[in-house]
């Protein structure tokens, strides 16, 4: 669940990178073009929140070149500019949706939602994984009906997993991805987070669903698939 | 009444064709007519002179010749021909048979006989031809003479009674009595064949006037084709289609000049609505986005619970954006009222560099926090009659707009001096990397170097478009130019150099004067003021 949100207008920038960090997202934000590309080409995101008008390297000029270099992100571009030539411009250069400011925060946070799904190939809102279902509207994980409480960077977690059930996803993977660009690593903290999540998402007449694959990280399954 | 050029043009030629016709005919038919007249009277003048021959004085007693077998003319029943003789007196000698009544007397020249129109006593129109002669006495004439009667009857000489020969000498010709002969003859033919032509003049008349208006029309609305080709395009215009140009093929050559025209003014039309669509996309976006700054924050704000600190923040930030907003609004504002005319100039004595200096103060502590240093080569007392409000803005602007570019540990040069009778200012600042190419629109409103909006918010790209229009309203002229890697703005104002001497009293002139308040208050727009 990595965003990058690149915009130039400070009060927008911190506000939408602050309502999408409380939505459980790692955001990363960006406050001119050249510094946006660069974030852009050097970490994978799921989706970037991209301004059209920016300094030095426009949006539209950015969104070209990730196109050009198969980035898979979900680009959702943010302009103020309505005219249909101005959104068809935008939508011919690659990106998946855009929004016309000034936007309800909503709507932003909703999008970036849907962009993230169609990342993953997920049609539906819910995520299910044997008897895990995780809502990812409404931020609720259920086991067999029991509804289970978990902290913003849990969710995240295991939205990460959980959208890449069955692989194995090594530590690094999940730090780059699950945590902001500018924090610090320690991979150890992972182990911490994993524990936690399994804690609360494993009973012992439930299967695992959190599987340690020694020296090369974890993976999310459901009992059936797991291997011996 | 079809009102359309072409119906005008139909309608104005046809009459003028039909009137030329009908005069042209109608001067045919009476030289027709005239002709035919004259030749009809010639032929009855002869035929009288030819009577007259056969009216013969013998003794004292006239003898009219064909009295006793008259011509077939005379005798025939069916429109007969008249003859009349009289005496000089008036009393008839001879009449046609035919003839119930009398004709006119008419009292001729044998050479040019008198002709007249007349009613026949049988009711039929006719003419009259008459004669007034002295008849030639029996045998008077030379024997070798040979006269035809009008039915071509050689008299017969044997027909005289008397052959004896004729002696001249005998002869008192003056005289001898006058008769009068008339002919009369109706016109039937005459006005038949004066009718038929009538009728054939106006039939041919018609037939033409058909023809010509007709063709007329086709020629009408062939050459008028272009002029309704035009009209089609110009029907076509509307507000989507402001870039097509009209064209005709082949435009003769009162139109060509219509469709330049046409055509300058369709670029003038594009060009003023692509800047106004522009203007307002411009517009839009300078105001969404300080918009979207504020909802986003408040939005972020309230979607949850916070600590008090928290919300201020935000109202804080809000209440930053909305005065940014105001600005940018306001000065807006003044740029659509200066265009529309509706700002009025004010006329005070100001004192250029204690203005300067004094609007600098505002921008000193900015300039201050990035190391920038301030070059000032200004004149003295340099005092000027203009605007002193808008003067104010303008070096605002100017200043404020260095103070922003500028680069850290930069330069900034404010010149201002009085050359060449007018009032010339300048403002550089180093750090310019303004391409040459873009050095024109730095005057354009909501133009900005980078294409975004400043982090800041505050410089819209109106700063330079407003300072551009107030000092055009001042009368003078502003330029940019980039000179090695320094952004330069020169200004220059048409205004008189005010002599403070002449402000002062006569009588205090040798008195220290008090220093008039020449730096004027001026209300600065709120970036400004900020």
């Amino acid at each position: 669940m990595r965003v990058l949100v690149v915009e130039d207008y400070t009060p927008v920038r911190e506000a939408v990178t602050q309502g999408l960090r409380e939505a459980g997202f790692a955001v990363d934000s960006a406050s001119d073009g050249r510094d946006g590309l660069w974030h852009a080409t050097k970490n994978q995101y799921d989706v970037i929140v991209l301004d059209v008008m920016l300094p030095n390297v426009s949006g539209i000029e950015i969104l070209q070149r990730l196109r050009k270099e198969k980035s898979e992100a979900r680009v959702l571009l943010l302009t103020a500019k309505d005219a249909v030539e101005d959104r068809v411009s935008g939508l011919n250069a690659g990106a998946d949706d855009y929004l016309i400011k000034p936007f309800a925060l909503e709507e932003l946070l909703a999008r970036v939602h849907v962009l993230f799904r169609r990342r993953y190939d997920q049609l539906s809102s819910v995520i299910e994984v044997g008897n895990l279902a995780i809502d990812t509207v409404t931020q609720t994980v259920r086991r067999d009906e029991t509804a289970i409480e978990l902290t913003k960077r849990e969710y995240s977690l295991l939205i990460f997993l959980a959208v890449r059930t069955g692989q194995v996803v090594s530590r690094s993977d999940i730090w780059e991805n699950v945590y902001e660009f500018k924090s610090d690593a320690h991979s150890n903290v992972i182990d911490v987070y994993i524990r936690y999540l399994r804690q609360k998402l494993e009973k012992p007449e439930w299967p695992r669903l959190i599987h340690t694959r020694r020296g090369f990280g974890y993976v999310l399954e459901s009992q059936d698939g797991e291997s011996p | 009444m079809n009102t359309t050029l072409r119906g005008r043009l139909i309608f104005s030629i046809s009459v003028a064709i039909v009137v030329t016709l009908t005069t042209t005919q109608y001067g045919l038919y009476v030289v027709m007519q005239r002709q035919l007249y004259k030749e009809f009277d010639q032929h009855l003048g002869a035929k009288a002179r030819a009577l007259a021959v056969l009216v013969e004085q013998r003794d004292n007693r006239i003898e009219v010749e064909f009295d006793q077998h008259p011509m077939q003319e005379f005798a025939r029943s069916i429109r007969p021909e008249f003859y009349q003789v009289w005496h000089e007196d008036g009393s008839v000698i001879s009449r046609s048979r035919r003839l119930n009544g009398d004709l006119t007397q008419l009292n001729g020249d044998r050479v040019v006989p008198l002709v007249m129109s007349l009613e026949l006593p049988d009711k039929r129109p006719g003419r009259a031809a008459g004669i007034r002669f002295r008849p030639h006495l029996h045998n008077a004439l030379p024997a070798n003479t040979s006269i035809q009667d009008m039915n071509g009857r050689q008299p017969n000489p044997t027909d005289d009674d008397d052959a004896d020969t004729l002696d001249l000498d005998t002869l008192d010709f003056a005289s001898r009595p006058f008769v009068t002969l008339v002919v009369a003859r109706d016109t039937q033919d005459l006005n038949e064949s004066l009718a038929n032509l009538a009728w054939l003049l106006i039939g041919s008349g018609l037939f033409a006037t058909g023809i010509i208006v007709a063709l007329l029309a086709w020629l009408v609305k062939k050459n008028l084709q272009p002029l309704q080709s035009l009209t089609q395009q110009i029907e076509q215009v509307n507000d989507q289609t402001l870039n097509q140009r009209f064209a005709l093929a082949n435009a003769p050559g009162e139109l060509q000049p219509v469709i330049a025209r046409l055509n300058t003014l369709m670029n003038c039309l594009e060009t003023a609505f692509r800047r106004e669509k522009t203007f307002t996309a411009d517009v839009a976006h300078e105001l969404r986005t300080p918009l979207a700054g504020i909802r986003s924050t408040l939005e972020v704000s309230l979607s949850r619970q916070r600590e008090s600190g928290s919300y201020r923040t935000s109202m804080e930030r809000c209440l930053r954006i909305s005065e940014e907003t105001e600005t940018i609004i306001s000065t807006l504002l003044s740029l659509s009222r200066i265009e529309a005319g509706q700002t009025t100039l004010a006329q005070d004595v100001v004192d250029v560099t204690a203005t300067l200096r004094h609007t600098w103060s505002r921008f000193a502590a900015r300039a201050a926090a990035i190391r920038v240093n301030t070059q000032w080569h200004c004149e003295q007392r340099l005092l000027v009659e203009t605007d002193p409000g808008k003067l104010g803005v303008v070096l605002s602007n100017l200043l404020d707009n260095a103070t922003s570019h500028v680069d850290p540990d930069g330069i900034i040069l404010i010149r201002s001096q009085f050359l060449n009778g007018q009032l010339n200012i300048t403002v550089e600042n180093s750090g310019c990397e303004l391409a040459p190419q873009h050095i024109d629109r730095v005057f354009d409103r909501f133009w900005r170097a980078d294409t975004s909006r400043s982090a800041t918010g505050s410089h819209s790209g109106l700063g330079l478009a407003l300072t551009k229009r107030i000092v055009q309203f001042l009368g003078g002229t502003i330029e940019a130019a980039t000179v090695n890697g320094r952004f330069v703005i020169t200004l220059q104002l048409q205004t008189p150099r005010i002599d403070l001497q002449l402000h002062s009293e006569p009588n205090t002139a040798a008195k220290p004067t008090t220093q008039p308040n020449l730096i004027p208050k001026i209300v600065m727009p709120d970036y400004v003021q900020r």
